[in-house]
């Protein structure tokens, strides 16, 4: 499958990283690499193969809907360097 | 067996000194402070020549050894590992201390909960030295994939050569250590027995489950397991006994209860399938001979040996693996926005501008290939074709092991293809000859199996590993054919 430029520069996007030319470039070349190797996946037959998202099977664990204390609202505020007035200050979204 | 080492101008002997040691501090022969003041004034020099750490906490070790030196004097029981030097795989997070997995995107980042399996070493009376070097976020194999201005661990064999990775520092810490000290360390493709091999030291990547992972920093949640690293199979079985367990904040640890591994399984002739593909022509001639001769040996020991072939993992691991890995990846890493804890930079334009910025100048050449490689295979469009066809085929090696262990109970393999690379040769790899490089590794990881490597011989100098494979759980089995192995 051909990766083209537009490809990595789309991927880069929704994963918010800035590329410049050059990197979209080694990463393009990197890619085909990579994908067309990978692709052997597909030689083997996967029909009615469900899949494994854990190596060992995982069960649901439930506890009591109790509240318990976790961390103050002021440690959490220490570890950033964005905050007033006891919230966070994010950037603009409108 | 004994290694000298090259460059250190310390001998390091497998003899089970931490169990002596241990004993010693117990019954109040030995001072915890004088001992470990002594550990750090030694890490400290072997930290100039060797850079395993990424954050030194001595203060920390002394503070704790000082507390075991009292509970010693009340006759109070200071635990298991009272004394021992503990390092710590930068990735685990620890209350108050630096912790970025090696990412300068967590520069800066000191957390408010300290990671299960450290608690746990810490009560039983550990004293924590350091965090160590590690690829970020565990992204490589030769723990040069390291954040800026971290540092890369030397090989204290040779130290032009790499210690393996991404848990380079643990490994390059315990080989070069000439005090008593175990490492915490975390592997999701091969990460622990990997830098084990190539240092020469012995390294368990425990069962899925077997030890808690809260407060490891994510790289890939259904591969990543918790390990601890030694000088030797009896302490590693040790540090493993004092990690492993269940833990209410970990919803995928077991809660099967945890064996006194120290004490090691007895087996009657133990049934060994060699891995036909593991000595396939992309591996080391040097390594395989030495391979073989160390199994040769366990069948001098008693074990019967056969031969298994398991081509849909040898085939397909490394996709499969990469795949799942990357894509579990690009998830966890999207937390990192420069807002709530770590790097971040001054508050200008939009929210995806802001982010963009922060994440671009702080992730890593590796990391930011692994995001786009796992954004773009979870994807409307290529998820079925990459994603989850990679979860079908981890179905299918899973699989092969179950039917590998119905007719042997270890497997083994050499532990890396290959003695630890000059860092001049991995600087010509590509990023595609890089993931090949864990050809060997990968199987047992994707299948959540136990697995532990033992260093059996020397080739042009330096180390190399003997991989064995257990079943689910059977890590105590491991340890006795480890022994085994050690005593051949």
């Amino acid at each position: 499958m051909p990766i083209t430029k537009d490809t990595i520069r789309s991927v880069a996007k929704t994963c918010c990283l800035e590329l410049t030319e050059q990197e979209v470039d080694q990463f393009m070349a990197d890619f085909q690499s990579i994908l067309d190797t990978f692709s052997k996946l597909n030689d083997t037959d996967t029909t009615n193969v469900p899949p494994a998202f854990h190596p060992l099977p995982i069960a649901d664990v439930l506890r009591e809907d109790i509240a318990k204390q976790g961390c103050t609202p002021e440690q959490a505020l220490s570890l950033s360097k964005h905050t007033s007035k006891g919230y966070f200050v994010g950037p603009k979204t409108l | 067996m004994r290694l000298t080492l090259k460059n250190s101008g310390t001998t390091m002997s497998n003899k089970a000194m931490l169990r002596n040691y241990i004993n010693e501090i117990r019954q109040g022969n030995v001072s915890a402070e004088e001992a470990l003041k002594k550990a750090i004034t030694s890490a400290q020099s072997l930290n100039k020549k060797f850079h395993f750490f990424t954050t030194p906490t001595y203060d920390l070790a002394a503070k704790q050894a000082h507390d075991i030196q009292h509970m010693v004097q009340n006759h109070r029981e200071p635990g298991t590992l009272a004394g021992v030097a503990v390092s710590v795989k930068d990735a685990l997070c620890i209350s108050g201390i630096e912790s970025c997995a090696g990412s300068a995107i967590l520069k800066g980042y000191k957390p408010l909960i300290t990671a299960t399996a450290v608690t746990k070493t810490i009560n039983a009376g550990g004293c924590i030295i350091g965090k160590t070097a590690q690829d970020e976020f565990g992204f490589g194999g030769f723990s040069v994939n390291v954040g800026h201005e971290f540092p890369v661990p030397l090989n204290p064999h040779d130290t032009t050569r790499s210690c393996g990775g991404s848990s380079g520092g643990a490994a390059c810490l315990t080989a070069a250590a000439d005090f008593p000290h175990v490492a915490i360390a975390e592997s999701t493709g091969g990460s622990i027995v990997n830098p084990a091999a190539f240092c020469g030291v012995v390294g368990l990547c425990p069962t899925y489950g077997r030890v808690s992972r809260f407060g490891l920093i994510d790289y890939a949640n259904s591969l990543d397991k918790i390990g601890p690293v030694g000088k030797n199979v009896e302490d590693v079985a040790l540090a493993l006994s004092v990690m492993a367990g269940h833990d209410q904040n970990d919803a995928t640890s077991s809660t099967l209860p945890v064996e006194d591994y120290a004490k090691h399984a007895t087996a009657n002739k133990i049934r060994v399938g060699v891995i036909k593909e593991s000595f396939g022509e992309g591996s080391d001639e040097a390594v395989r001979e030495n391979v073989r001769a160390a199994i040769n040996k366990l069948a001098d020991a008693g074990c019967k040996i056969t031969e298994v072939t398991l081509p849909t993992t040898y085939t397909y691991g490394i996709p499969s693996y990469y795949l799942i890995a990357m894509s579990e990846a690009s998830t966890n890493l999207s937390r990192y926005a420069g807002i709530l804890y770590g790097a971040s930079e001054p508050l200008a334009g939009g929210f995806r501008d802001y982010f963009s910025a922060v994440r671009t100048k702080h992730f890593g050449t590796e990391a930011k290939r692994r995001i786009l490689l796992g954004t773009f295979a979870r994807m409307t469009g290529w998820r079925d074709q990459y994603y989850t066809k990679a979860l079908q085929v981890r179905q299918l090696i899973i699989k092969e092991y179950q039917h590998a262990f119905s007719t042997v109970d270890v497997l083994a393999t050499p532990t890396m293809p290959f003695i630890a690379p000059k860092f001049s040769e991995i600087k010509d790899m590509t990023p595609l000859q890089n993931y090949m490089t864990d050809i060997l590794t990968v199987g047992p990881n994707l299948a959540g199996l136990p697995h532990l490597s033992v260093p059996c011989a020397q080739a042009k100098g330096m180390p190399v590993g003997l991989l064995l494979t257990a079943p689910h759980f059977r890590e105590d089995l491991l340890f006795h054919i480890g022994v085994m192995h050690e005593q051949a």
